[in-house]
């Protein structure tokens, strides 16, 4: 069978590609060859779960649900982190008696750009340096919008450790951004 | 004892907590302890006032994140699309023919 195109899944590749493929790529720091891998895990995975689709929700969400999967696994094969350490990006938050270090006012005008191209690589560039743990909890419940239990299920995780590790991505995030975009000078 | 923890949380409340129970507001109501513990934290530290506003910014940049769309690469297109053709080809139940509408 040698022309037996899954002529569908050519659809979801001409309709909904460039959602998949920037929902990735905003999670991989930018990484385009990683996001490509991504998209193509999605949509074999589709054809293959294509007959337990139930059509409660729209094939888009439906691939997306996929993708953050695969996303998920991505983060947690990750082995440039080792399982619990925290990323450097996290140390210097704090001071030893747990106040706030390093706040500095921000530039009212670097907030007004947050929809530019220029922003987007800035930000995916900060959540690549967080740690994968972090990241999972952050995009899935910030990013995805998922409810407190929804993350927990999803994740495997309880509601505590969920609310730490949404704090501790928050701040360094912060920090992150700080230095990087809304503290700088222009 | 739960009246010494409240007054407990109320009198010593540290950033790193202060921080914590700004980012559990986004998922749950806090308890009315908790926001005056905040409260009380923030009118005594500036850096905390200022950070409220940080971390809240730091959500909406990352919701914005998500509506940015880029689009595919063209070569990236074709590779994913040559892929899927090979998977029919070796698959014999890859080539489900019914379009989903």
């Amino acid at each position: 069978m040698p022309d037996e195109t899954p002529h569908f899944a050519l659809d979801w590749l001409e309709e909904h590609g460039d959602r998949l493929f920037s929902y990735a790529l905003s999670r991989v720091g930018g990484d385009a060859a990683a996001a490509e891998d991504l998209v193509q895990e999605t949509l074999v995975a589709g054809i293959r779960a294509w007959p337990n689709f139930e059509g409660r929700s729209r094939v888009d969400t439906w691939l997306i649900g996929i993708l953050r999967r695969k996303v998920i696994d991505r983060y947690r094969r990750d082995k440039r982190h080792a399982s619990d350490e925290p990323a450097a990006c996290e140390a210097g938050i704090f001071n030893e008696h747990g106040s706030l270090v390093d706040v500095v006012e921000w530039d009212a005008a670097a907030s007004a750009r947050l929809e530019s191209e220029e922003f987007a690589r800035v930000f995916d560039g900060c959540l690549a340096e967080l740690s994968p743990q972090l990241a999972e909890a952050f995009t899935v419940c910030v990013m995805d919008g998922l409810s407190t239990d929804e993350a927990c299920s999803f994740l495997g995780i309880t509601p505590t450790n969920l609310s730490v590790r949404l704090h501790r991505a928050r701040v360094a995030l912060r920090k992150l951004l700080q230095s990087q975009w809304f503290g700088k000078e222009t | 004892m739960r009246l010494f923890r409240a007054i407990k949380l109320l009198l010593t409340l540290r950033c790193e907590e202060s921080t914590r129970l700004m980012s559990d507001a986004n998922h749950r109501k806090l308890t009315g302890v908790e926001r005056w513990a905040v409260r009380l934290h923030k009118i005594g530290c500036s850096y905390c006032r200022k950070v409220a506003e940080q971390l809240r910014l730091v959500d909406e940049a990352a919701q914005k994140r998500v509506f940015q769309i880029s689009a595919m690469p063209t070569d990236a297109r074709s590779r994913i699309a040559a892929a899927l053709r090979e998977d029919a080809g070796s698959d014999r139940n890859g080539g489900k023919a019914d379009k989903p509408s």
